[in-house]
């Protein structure tokens, strides 16, 4: 057999083109956003702050705010002072409200606090942005979640098949064929449908159908390595089996698996994203993009930016994770790397892919 | 080569077995009951007795599964609980509008994957072949349902090209074949391009690579020393070597076509079996659910048992190599 190259993941990386750098960082980005997303959003998402005035405003929209007590406020393009009263203008209302129940106003009897709807508002007067943020934090929190899941669970099926013996190994990688040969959605839909709805029996569900590719790939790279000089030496050693796995088998495994997760986040994110979009994923009010995306359907031709910013931020992250996923796969891979064709572009297959 | 075909096709019915197994497994264990999802919650504690029985529902679930199982290998699947029709006609109504939906899908797909990936491998390094690489990747990650959305506002709502809804208009049955024909295609274009549409870079992506691999090889850079025209080397000797993998890339690739078969129904409200399932599975009509994942079943293994044999017959290395 002959030596594979000692290929770091230092030394590998810094064969990553810059645009494929871009894709990262803008992943980055989108992930610490998401996950900040109780921090950084500018409103709360399931707040419907004055719905008759502040429904379907496009995108930059900024608004008088008026707040008054119970939390409750009122919105307005213009406002205008007459006697005790303040009125309240938009393009198609006119309402008025007595000054002292406004709560904030400043010593010259001007409101002081504004709404931007910087990505717009919704049907029912939400802010798209801080839905956008809790949407991609959900999305996030969920393929991460259940990538973890099924990374854990595909290490262990292929370990098993690839030390457990001829018999277990057959058993365990035909039961993975038929998983595979499985039409998901159909699976996924019964499941939706029949479990309570919440985030953890999502991320449950998604984990356990998803790990099957990687105990496919677990199996291999570890059949791989169990002849190997090193291992063959812990052998001699007197080191047990688990111990051998852990210490000297896993870490060799690493890499390739790393990579297969996070192409598996990619597609976590669009199943997850499908679902919700049928309405069996992420139930509302909580905003997901895949629901935010089924909402805005009906208002596609009036209030274009309710689906497409959700739209956008979904494309964008898998796009990203796809191309960043397949670069370093190939930076990393001898087998696609040193291949007689070229150097420069990916060679390996495309991700999978959840529902065409 | 009959051996090997006749073990591939054994592991698939147990296969297909196994998915029934547990398919109806899940779906009778899952809470709830298909009268109480009838919405029938109200009617009297007797009549509910009445209707378990009646489908056979009030039994413990390995008699059920006994019953079920013979039944099913009679080719008698049940009578649909929601519209009193046999489970296996109500799917046969169904089945030839999605295998519509699908063929042309797959069609597209390779027509606009074969003329990308070609084009880019014989002009590897121009624009169009940077270009179309990082154009595959968008396209491979596009949601379909967010392209099929777009779809429908641009060419549908916008433009008025084609319609978003349904197979055919509402005056069908009074056409002419050719007018039936017409409409049928007409109502098919936006479904079917946004299916192909998102599937076709990865069939790019492999067609270019496999070709560029092609030819790289020693018996083609013989045939070019030999005075072979680029044409005929390219037509004879390296495309039919690119096909078999395709074919087989397909056939791994259909449960995944028919999960995007699925939501792309619901969307363009396409009568066929994505929708009946869905339908059938939010009304725990439980014949349609099995029969439905059966048929599935059976057209992915027999996909992939098609595309094996098919690769066998187009390389004959690969029959040799099971000989």
């Amino acid at each position: 057999m002959s030596e594979q190259p000692d290929i770091g993941l230092v030394s590998g990386l810094s064969r990553v083109p810059t645009a494929v750098k871009v894709a990262g960082a803008l992943l980055i980005v989108i992930t610490v956003l998401g996950l900040s997303a109780p921090w950084v959003a500018p409103y709360d998402p399931d707040e419907q702050a004055d719905p008759a005035a502040g429904r379907l405003r496009p995108p930059l929209t900024g608004m008088w705010a008026l707040r008054l007590d119970h939390g409750r406020w009122m919105l307005a393009d213009r406002v205008e002072r007459q006697g005790d009263q303040l009125i309240l203008l938009t393009a198609d209302s006119r309402r008025t409200v007595r000054a002292d129940e406004v709560l904030n106003l400043n010593s010259e009897g001007r409101v002081t606090d504004r709404r931007c709807f910087l990505l717009g508002s919704d049907e029912l007067g939400r802010d798209i942005l801080s839905r956008w943020l809790f949407g991609a934090r959900i999305s996030l929190l969920i393929a991460l979640f259940s990538a973890a899941l099924a990374a854990g669970l595909g290490i262990a099926v292929g370990a098993l098949a690839a030390l457990g013996g001829r018999w277990l190994d057959m058993v365990l990688m035909r039961v993975v064929d038929g998983l595979l040969a499985f039409p998901w959605i159909f699976l996924l839909i019964a499941l939706t449908a029949f479990i309570p709805s919440g985030i953890t029996p999502l991320i449950l569900i998604l984990g356990c159908t998803g790990w099957m590719s990687i105990s496919r790939l677990a199996r291999g790279e570890i059949r791989a390595l169990r002849h190997r000089e090193f291992v063959l030496a812990a052998r001699g050693l007197g080191m047990t089996e688990p111990a051998i796995f852990i210490r000297h088998v896993l870490p060799n495994i690493w890499t390739p698996l790393a990579i297969a997760t996070t192409l598996r986040v990619g597609y976590l994110i669009l199943v997850e994203a499908s679902l919700s979009f049928l309405g069996l994923g992420v139930q509302p009010p909580q905003a997901s993009w895949g629901n935010m995306i089924a909402a805005g359907r009906s208002f596609m031709a009036t209030a274009w930016w309710i689906l497409t910013f959700p739209a956008l931020g979904l494309v964008i992250t898998v796009v990203a994770l796809h191309w960043v996923g397949d670069q370093i796969r190939d930076a990393l891979d001898p087998r696609f790397r040193t291949s007689s064709i070229d150097e420069t572009s990916p060679q390996g297959p495309l991700p999978d892919r959840a529902v065409s | 080569m009959l051996a090997y075909a006749l073990q591939r096709l054994a592991a698939s019915i147990v296969l297909i077995f196994l998915v029934l197994t547990s398919t109806f497994f899940l779906l009778h264990l899952a809470p709830g009951d298909p009268v109480h999802m009838l919405d029938l919650v109200r009617v009297s504690a007797e009549t509910r007795t009445h209707m378990l029985e009646l489908y056979g529902l009030d039994k413990p679930i390995h008699e059920q599964y006994v019953r079920w199982l013979k039944a099913a290998v009679t080719g008698d699947w049940g009578i649909s609980f929601t519209n009193n029709q046999s489970a296996w006609d109500l799917l046969m109504g169904r089945a030839p509008a999605t295998f519509l939906l699908v063929i042309s899908a797959v069609v597209i797909e390779h027509i606009l994957g074969l003329w990308i990936g070609l084009t880019a491998a014989l002009h590897r390094d121009s624009a169009f072949d940077v270009h179309s690489r990082w154009i595959s990747l968008l396209l491979h990650s596009l949601p379909s349902f967010v392209l099929a959305i777009f779809a429908i506002e641009i060419f549908a709502a916008r433009l008025g090209l084609f319609p978003s809804q349904h197979m055919t208009s509402d005056g069908f049955h009074a056409m002419t074949r050719w007018q039936q024909t017409l409409d049928l295609l007409h109502h098919l274009a936006l479904p079917a391009l946004t299916l192909g549409v998102v599937r076709c870079g990865a069939v790019a992506r492999f067609v270019r690579n496999g070709m560029l691999d092609i030819l790289s090889q020693d018996y083609v850079r013989t045939a070019r020393a030999l005075g072979v025209s680029e044409r005929r080397i390219l037509w004879l000797h390296a495309l039919p070597n690119c096909l078999g993998p395709l074919v087989q890339r397909l056939g791994s690739s259909l449960p995944i076509l028919l999960s995007g078969v699925v939501i792309l129904e619901i969307i363009f409200a396409w009568p066929g079996l994505g929708i009946t399932v869905y339908d059938a599975l939010l009304e725990r009509d439980y014949p349609v659910v099995l029969v439905s994942t059966a048929f599935s079943a059976f057209l992915v293994v027999a996909g992939n048992l098609m595309a094996d044999l098919l690769h066998g017959w187009i390389d004959p290395r690969v029959r040799e190599a099971h000989e």
